[in-house]
């Protein structure tokens, strides 16, 4: 075919102007190592590219919140094994109060050092974190949780709101335990139920709470708010036990002994126990006919009171009469079983914490998986593959002088040259 | 007889002939690199000789019949529709690469909007780590405002890309008017000049036809060929251009509802020809024109999507100041243009309420006899929408008041202005709304003003999310929004019924519950700012509740952070069109990657089918110094053959001169 001269020059400058566009395009890889920086170079790419991306942010956020969860909630660990360690010197200080062999002036020091463990539980149960936040003041950020009136009571003012986070995809989880669970929802007692002397007993029977029998009769009986009075009584020389059962204060005129009797007989001294209502008690030492003893369902206290009380029952004074040593044990063996609870309180949020803990450390690994994975992806879609691109390179630039020396020769073709 | 002055003058032919070859290679080669000239060459033929003389009389030399051009009539028709498609497909190739140069793609799309708005989430989920934190909340918003101005650039350079694409319209279309004008010219110059049967010069046919590659670079046209030589040009399937001496001019008018874009029309008629061109850089713009603007529509629905939810959320919490949160964004509302031949009074308002059923797009709402059809310029679909003064399209209420006629129309551009307009309301770092509206807390106000758990039952409450107050089971007690921001009780009358408490303890509202369903209630809050029968839950757990159970409701604290938490959820949300933010752009930057892909797919193929026909085209009308130096050798070699002649017949002459004189 007849080639125009025009057409002759151009062909080969559009040759080398497409060789130079690819080496530039070569180029702009190898310098930027990618090769999708433009959705049009490849459209599939593209979303994956910007898919991927945004998965690899939702990760690192996700990452991101599980690590100051975790932070937060070592810290809350931290705090209740410190609590918890509070609160065992002082169940050996209690135990310590317990043994009859104490004196009042011994106790008073008890008490005091009791006290001190009070102050001290106040403030740890007030920990802020780090950026200033109470750990157990649920929303109210502003002001301490717990705080102490005159009377040596102790007031929440915090409330349940307990922030969650996400650290995984519909995954939440709670960032803190709340202070109102912790502290303030102690069940008394044994946590069925509470029992205490009464205060003109003689005997030196001091009555524990054994274990719940039938728990479904214990949970109704929590709801109606039963409780118990036991009372001795003696006939023909051996001693009687009589059990009501009713609502209000027992042995005020606001009891309503509206069950009546529910149980009475003789009172086995060899196994000094009594079983009713689902539970049983066993004394210690023995009764004395006239005592009474009042067994209620538990109601709840909280961890300072309980503090309070047991400081409350070594604070009181006590005479040397047997009678009088087995109320003060029964006060305090009665705040040492609510201690106990408020142990249990701490314990369990502990374990709370360490569930969750797990499961953030689980989600995280997974999360550090993933995004490994998502980045092999996307380097995988988007970074040049240096080797082949800078071989293309290389093609390109012979090509493209071989373009050029080729249009060197073509120029100097002419006829008119000769003629 | 001729005899010698005959020879001479046969002689003398060839060497004009010759010289007038030589001419027309000089004329070629001097016309090398014109654009639009076609070879010639000369139509030599032999001159005839006397009639009178006996049969086989000889020839009486050489003469130039005509000189040709290099020309074929179809080969360059067919050049100059590639041509016309290969301008439009450059135009479009490299439009779309510029609009997606957009949207950044490098390093996972590092700097585009996607990442942009992770950024906000995560700033979002590191605020709800810390709700208190002043620093976490400035983060918060210097990572909003970054996302505005992301929007606001990207929006803005789609609004400069949609205004140069309109002032390359307009100027496409003065070249075409100019163009046509001068074929006209031609014609009438070859009708008036040459009669009907004679061949107009080269030099005007050249020309003419480089006038008419040069139209067809503007638009895609088709040629007819008139008589002697003259072009009649049509445009968008038989409007006239050019007809005879006579050319017809298009105008790029601003169109009917005055919108900012151009419309092609018909200046003749007025006929709007904008959807039936295409081809030629006219065409090219055309198509950018409307992916420009598909393309702004889309980021404005992203962008309406995002400031819509934050802002619903916002105003569902409480901010640092224990206040009902207020929008972050502003947005400006869905653009209305009432066209310009409307006889009604109407005008018309549109706001965008369902930012998921919406797909962007514009619309063409027109009153008809039936009532308002509504016609989504995109998809061409056609939607009848009734009458009355509040309509509801995809996800639209459009608000009509006045009065409008039948025929009355309005263009709505729902989310044209969205992302070039969006903005931050506020820099105040306390005014980000993190904390639930209400907490739960089981127990009652004490005289200290704490809080005191003495429930003997299991019953819990728990906060749940908000949500409209008709969707609640029936018997949900409502608390109305008189009482939001107060403190609240809920008290338990008996094991099946609850009265809700305001903080004096009156009885606001009561309801029941069953041990196995529990129970719900409801706070509503006040609207506005919230939409109206927005409720915060809450839910009463089943159990077993003793009456005198109580539970408080107290305003989140500001180290609540449930309303951030949900804020931050929205990232994973469906919030554009049923999709999530970085789906709906993750889509929007693929479409146009599509689209930028299949047009570089066009442009190589319409560029090589152009090289093809140009080649062909040249390969007939083009110059080849070669063949001119050849055809140059062969014509001095012809002028020397027949000034050999003349020298022989000049020694014969003075041969039988001299014989004369000897004689």
């Amino acid at each position: 075919m007849r080639i125009s001269t025009n057409e002759f020059m151009l062909g080969t400058l559009n040759d080398m102007l497409a060789q130079e566009a690819n080496v530039s395009k070569l180029n702009q890889e190898i310098a930027t190592g990618q090769t999708v920086t433009n959705a049009t170079d490849n459209p599939s790419a593209a979303a994956a590219v910007l898919n991927i991306g945004n998965q690899i942010d939702q990760i690192s956020t996700n990452v991101q919140n599980a690590q100051a969860t975790t932070g937060t909630m070592n810290e809350t660990v931290s705090v209740l094994g410190e609590i918890g360690n509070l609160l065992n010197s002082v169940q050996s200080t209690a135990l310590q109060g317990a043994t009859a062999t104490t004196n009042s002036a011994d106790r008073q020091a008890l008490a005091s050092s009791v006290q001190s463990s009070l102050q001290e539980l106040v403030q740890l149960a007030n920990t802020q974190l780090p950026n200033g936040q109470y750990i157990f003041g649920g929303s109210q950020a502003t002001n301490p949780p717990f705080q102490m009136t005159p009377t040596g009571q102790v007031v929440f003012k915090g409330d349940g709101g307990v922030n969650k986070i996400e650290i995984g995809p519909s995954l939440q989880v709670p960032i803190a335990v709340s202070g109102q669970s912790v502290f303030m929802q102690i069940a008394d007692g044994n946590g069925s139920f509470a029992v205490s002397a009464s205060g003109k007993n003689t005997g030196t029977g001091v009555a524990a709470l054994g274990g719940v029998l039938d728990s479904s009769l214990v949970s109704s009986e929590h709801l109606a708010n039963t409780q118990f009075e036991v009372s001795f009584s003696s006939a023909s020389g051996s001693l009687n036990y009589t059990v009501t059962s009713g609502t209000g204060a027992p042995g005020s005129s606001s009891f309503n002994a509206s069950s009546g009797v529910v149980s009475s007989g003789p009172y086995n001294s060899a196994t000094a126990a009594l079983a009713f209502g689902g539970m049983d008690i066993t004394f210690n030492g023995t009764p004395a006919a006239g005592d009474n003893f009042i067994v209620r369902t538990s109601q709840n206290t909280n961890a300072f009171q309980a503090l309070q009380d047991i400081i409350t029952a070594l604070q009181a004074p006590v005479n040397s009469s047997s009678g009088a040593q087995a109320i003060a044990q029964q006060k305090i063996q009665g705040g040492l079983a609510t201690l106990n609870q408020v142990q249990s309180s701490m314990l369990s949020a502990e374990a709370t914490l360490g569930t969750s803990l797990a499961e953030i450390q689980a989600v995280q690994t997974q999360d550090n998986a993933v995004n490994t994975v998502d980045q092999v992806n996307l380097s995988n879609i988007q970074s040049a593959s240096l080797p082949a691109v800078i071989t293309q390179f290389s093609e390109g630039v012979t090509a493209l002088q071989a373009a050029q020396a080729a249009f060197g020769k073509i120029s100097g073709l002419s006829l008119f040259k000769y003629i | 007889m001729g005899g010698i002055s005959q020879v001479l003058d046969t002689a003398l032919s060839g060497l004009l002939a010759a010289t007038e070859g030589m001419a027309t290679e000089a004329n070629n080669t001097s016309n090398v690199n014109t654009p639009g000239y076609n070879v010639e060459s000369l139509n030599q033929i032999e001159t005839m000789g006397s009639a009178a003389g006996p049969p086989g009389t000889l020839g009486t030399g050489a003469d130039v019949a005509s000189i040709q051009r290099g020309f074929d009539q179809y080969i360059y028709q067919e050049m100059v529709q590639a041509d016309s498609v290969n301008q439009a497909a450059q135009v479009v190739q490299s439009g779309t690469s510029a609009l997606s140069s957009v949207f950044p793609l490098a390093s996972g799309g590092a700097g585009g909007l996607g990442k942009i708005m992770d950024g906000l989430f995560t700033a979002a989920n590191t605020l709800a780590q810390d709700p208190t934190s002043v620093p976490n909340r400035d983060a918060f918003l210097s990572n909003a405002q970054q996302v505005v101005s992301l929007f606001q650039s990207t929006g803005s350079q789609l609004q400069s890309n949609i205004t140069t694409v309109n002032g390359q319209i307009g100027g496409s279309v003065a070249q075409i008017n100019n163009l046509a004008a001068q074929i006209a010219q031609i014609n009438k110059y070859i009708l008036t000049q040459a009669g009907p049967s004679d061949a107009a010069a080269n030099s005007l046919l050249d020309q003419a036809d480089q006038l008419v590659k040069q139209l067809g670079e503007q638009v895609g046209i088709s040629v007819v060929a008139g008589a002697s030589g003259t072009m009649d040009v049509y445009v968008a399937g038989g409007m006239a251009l050019v007809n005879g001496g006579t050319s017809y001019s298009l105008s790029a008018a601003s169109g009917s509802y005055n919108d900012g874009t151009s419309s092609i029309v018909y200046a003749a008629n007025g006929e709007n020809l904008t959807n039936r061109l295409s081809g030629g850089q006219l065409g090219g713009y055309l198509s950018m024109l409307s992916q420009y603007v598909s393309a702004n529509d889309s980021v404005g629905a992203i962008a309406v999507g995002l400031a819509s939810a934050v802002n619903q959320q916002q105003v569902l919490g409480l901010d640092l100041n224990g206040q009902l949160g207020q929008a972050l964004f502003s947005v400006p509302a869905p653009v209305v243009y009432a066209a310009t031949g409307n006889l009604g009074s109407a005008s018309v308002t549109a706001n965008i309420t369902n930012t998921n059923a919406f797909v962007p797009a514009d619309f063409v709402l027109t009153l008809t006899s039936g009532g308002y059809q509504a016609v989504n310029l995109t998809s061409g679909q056609t939607t009848m929408l009734g009458s009355g003064s509040t309509l509801s399209l995809d996800g639209m209420s459009i608000q009509v008041s006045g009065t409008a006629q039948v025929g009355d129309s309005f263009k709505i551009e729902p989310t044209a202005a969205a992302a070039n307009g969006i903005s931050l309301t506020t820099s105040d770092p306390s005014a980000i709304a993190a904390a639930s509206p209400y907490v739960s807390t089981s127990g009652v106000i004490t005289s200290g003003g704490g809080i005191a758990d003495d429930n003997r039952g299991n019953v819990t409450m728990s906060s749940g999310a908000p949500a409209l107050s008709g969707s609640l089971p029936s018997g949900t007690p409502i608390v109305s929004s008189a009482y939001f921001g107060q403190q609240l009780s809920v008290k338990f009358t008996l094991p099946t019924t609850f009265n809700i408490l305001d903080s004096s303890a009156n009885v606001i509202a009561s309801g029941t519950y069953g041990a196995i369903a529990g129970a719900e209630l409801a706070i509503a809050y006040p609207s506005p700012p919230a939409p109206s029968g927005e409720v915060t839950t809450f839910t009463l757990s089943a159990g077993t509740p003793v009456t005198g159970d109580s539970f408080v409701l107290s305003p989140g604290g500001t180290g609540s952070n449930g309303n951030m938490v949900a804020l931050a959820n929205l990232q994973t949300a469906n919030l554009v069109s049923g999709q999530t933010l970085n789906d709906a752009y993750a889509q929007l930057v693929t479409d146009i990657g599509d689209r930028g892909s299949e047009a570089q797919a066009v442009g190589q193929a319409a560029q090589a089918v152009y090289t093809r026909a140009q080649t062909t085209d040249q390969s007939i009308s083009g110059v080849n110094l070669d063949q001119e130096a050849a055809n140059l050798v062969q014509l001095q070699q012809s002028y020397q053959a027949n000034a050999q002649v003349i020298g022989a017949m000049q020694s014969l002459i003075s041969t039988l001169i001299t014989a004369m004189q000897n004689g």
